[in-house]
């Protein structure tokens, strides 16, 4: 069974890169737009991963962390500049986005 | 007795009928004083029945207590000695006991022997005339006035009952024109004398005021009138006139004195005013200027200030300006109050005064009396105002540095989006040559993120370009506006925020500064963001139109309009709601300026229930 890794962007055009971009063979990418219905569709699926946004509507990456079980790894994608690492993430990924760093993420949690 | 009885005594019918028809009393009593008759006018007087018997009573009966003694001896005693007793006696009404005075003729009939028959009296009720008098007397007392009367040729004087109790003389004292004329005050003696004299020797008549001084040391003031009275022959033979006490109303004049001081005080105060205050008169000849006044436009303190003119007081450029301005406005009934240049008279230094010019008119007429200058030296003020003008300045700038700073955070994220969206796609081209619907697909994302970008390049290039003054140029306002959304577009995102924009038409053209507009653009909409980040599901709509000489931008937030206590500063600098450190406070004052700057408006209003601000331009731009 693939593993199942979120990407939780208010931009359109980015969750169809990611849908394009990080489908393997081992992994299914589920994107979605809003970050209250990303929190609804974590509390009922197996997600292995999750990349959230910062700057969203609704709420921001941190607050919708706060909302997902403790042990979801979780990323912060972030456009700010120099933001430290909020708790709750194992890291913060900058935009523009390093693509090869989220591969390695994605095959590194394969083991 | 009936008229038989009266016949017997000796009185024929003609007299008898005379004596009941009379108006006056007559009476008979016998020689022990009882009454023997009483005629019908005697009855009605002393309240007797007309059948009543009168033989139970006694003259006495008739007689009020007080002057029993008196009528005893005075009256009836005295008969017997005299042909007829002529005495005023107090008597006495038989039913409401009224005591009320008579003036009674009392006599003894004698029989041919000149033995004493009986008594005989006429009495005539003296209530209507001593009423009279009492009442006279009355008024004469509550006026303070009398009557007086000289003898020319005996010098001998009568006064009335005022007179004397003015004097503090007792009334009847006889007096004459000598002791009359030593009550006065001794410097009015002369006064007094001279005016009598006139009267008497030409008939001039007077009214004259004078000090007096009663036989008890009161001093008075006094009024007294004289006019000559003609004898037959034409020869004035006497002197009436009145006398008055006046001393009340010339202590009302002394209290009028002292409004004066009141006035005095004024004077004071306006003398004394750091204003420069002035008055003109109706042909707008100066007739008064303070000291403050002189001053001011350095004209000494002892100068006639009708050696100036107020057209004078101000520089020669404008002079003929300002005369015309605050004669129309004063001739339409209002007060003219301006800005403008006082001219030192000397030097002829401009210097900036707060101007009022305003009508004095009586109070009771209406009518101009003149005008009044109110005038305050403002240097000071403007100097401060200058001050506070290159702070606004500084200030602005500040804010713009503020306001660049909280959007550098939010547009470098919306920088990011699209870079992150080239990247992507970039790597999806490299990957899916095979691929046409992929290739174009990855295209498409690039050129709209390059899009994205270049617009908000472009919103930062003209916000961190300095500004001085206005650059105008035409700017269509229909593609201005979407680039400050675009600006704002991230923060909105982030708080859930919708924005709209709605334009009459493609291109709206106005002549005005393209930087500081987007800049009042983004600071709207900003503070309709930050207004609502509480609140889920709000929006922003910018509407925009153009009736070809005025442009209107409508920014309508889904707020609930600004609080009462809020709305009365939010244009004031540094008045914020935002918390500390989020604002600055400057937005919407400079957005006023910026916006008066180019000859709009900049208002806020509750529209259909939502917080709107209307910003209105002139198409052509400031019209200077």
């Amino acid at each position: 069974m693939n593993k199942v890794a979120l990407f939780v962007d208010d931009e359109p055009d980015l969750l169809e890169l990611y849908e394009e971009l990080f489908a393997t063979d081992d992994w299914d990418i589920v994107a979605l737009l809003s970050p209250i219905e990303a929190i609804e569709y974590v509390a009922s699926h197996d997600i292995d991963v999750c990349f959230i946004d910062y700057r969203m509507p609704e709420l921001n990456g941190v607050e919708m962390r706060a909302k997902l079980p403790a042990t979801l790894p979780c990323y912060l994608i972030t456009g700010e500049m120099d933001m430290p690492v909020p708790p709750g993430f194992l890291d913060t990924l900058d935009k523009p986005l390093d693509f090869e760093r989220v591969e390695t993420i994605l095959v590194d949690l394969l083991g | 007795m009936n008229e038989q009885q009266l016949q017997q005594l000796g009185l024929n019918a003609i007299t008898i009928a005379i004596v009941q028809r009379a108006n006056d009393f007559f009476g008979v009593a016998g020689l022990e004083g009882n009454a023997l008759f009483v005629n019908a006018a005697g009855r009605k007087i002393f309240g007797l029945g007309e059948e009543r018997d009168v033989s139970d009573l006694t003259m006495l009966d008739f007689i009020a207590a007080v002057d029993h003694d008196v009528f005893m001896t005075e009256v009836v005693a005295a008969s017997m000695q005299q042909e007829k007793v002529h005495r005023t006696v107090s008597v006495r009404h038989f039913v409401t006991s009224e005591v009320f005075l008579m003036d009674l003729s009392f006599f003894v009939i004698k029989d041919a022997e000149g033995n004493p028959t009986c008594f005989m009296a006429f009495g005539r009720d003296m209530r209507s005339s001593y009423e009279a008098q009492e009442l006279l007397n009355s008024i004469q007392k509550n006026l303070n006035v009398g009557g007086w009367q000289l003898d020319v040729r005996t010098g001998h004087a009568i006064w009335s009952e005022t007179v004397y109790e003015l004097h503090k003389v007792p009334v009847g004292t006889s007096v004459d024109r000598l002791n009359a004329i030593q009550f006065y005050a001794e410097h009015e003696r002369e006064r007094i004398a001279g005016v009598l004299d006139r009267c008497i020797h030409s008939g001039q008549p007077y009214d004259e005021e004078f000090e007096f001084i009663d036989a008890e040391g009161g001093h008075h003031w006094i009024r007294t009138t004289g006019s000559p009275v003609y004898d037959d022959n034409g020869v004035i033979h006497k002197v009436r006139g009145t006398f008055q006490d006046i001393t009340e109303l010339k202590t009302l004049e002394t209290a009028n004195r002292e409004t004066t001081v009141e006035l005095e005080v004024f004077k004071s105060v306006i003398e004394n005013s750091p204003d420069f205050i002035g008055i003109a008169d109706n042909t707008t000849t100066p007739i008064y200027l303070n000291r403050a006044g002189r001053d001011l436009i350095g004209m000494p303190q002892t100068q006639d200030i009708r050696e100036t003119s107020v057209a004078e007081c101000y520089p020669e450029r404008i002079r003929d300006d300002m005369m015309t301005e605050i004669h129309d406005t004063i001739a339409r009934g209002e007060a003219y109050s301006g800005e403008t240049r006082f001219r030192h008279l000397v030097t002829d230094e401009e210097i900036p005064v707060l101007d009022t010019h305003f009508a004095i008119l009586d109070s009771r007429t209406g009518d101009p009396l003149g005008s009044a200058t109110i005038t305050r030296d403002i240097r000071h003020e403007v100097e401060l105002r200058e001050t506070l003008e290159e702070e606004r300045a500084k200030l602005a700038q500040a804010s713009k540095l503020a306001s660049l700073g909280e959007l550098a955070a939010g547009v470098a994220h919306e920088i990011n989006n699209p870079l992150t969206v080239i990247s992507g796609s970039a790597r999806t081209l490299s990957r899916s040559r095979d691929n046409p619907a992929k290739v174009i697909s990855a295209a498409e994302k690039i050129d709209r993120s390059v899009v994205r970008i270049a617009s908000i390049v472009n919103g930062l290039r003209k916000f961190s370009r300095a500004d001085e003054g206005l650059n105008l140029s035409q700017v269509d306002l229909a593609k201005l506006i979407p680039e400050a959304i675009e600006l704002v577009q991230a923060r909105a995102r982030q708080n859930g925020h919708t924005m709209e924009f709605i334009s009459a038409a493609d291109s709206v053209m106005c002549r005005c500064d393209e930087i500081q507009v987007e800049q009042v653009l983004v600071n709207l909409l900003v503070n309709a963001v930050d207004a609502n980040r509480t609140e889920t599901g709000s929006w922003t709509r910018i509407e925009l139109a153009s009736d070809g000489t005025q442009v209107r931008i409508l920014v309508q937030d889904s707020g609930r309009g600004i609080p009462n206590a809020v709305l009365a500063k939010i244009f004031d600098p540094f008045f914020t709601t935002k918390e500390v450190g989020s604002g600055t406070g400057l937005g919407l004052s400079i957005s006023a300026g910026i916006v008066a700057d180019h000859g709009g408006s900049l208002e806020y209003r509750l529209m259909d229930g939502h917080t709107t601000f209307v910003l209105a331009m002139p198409t052509a731009g400031p019209s200077s």
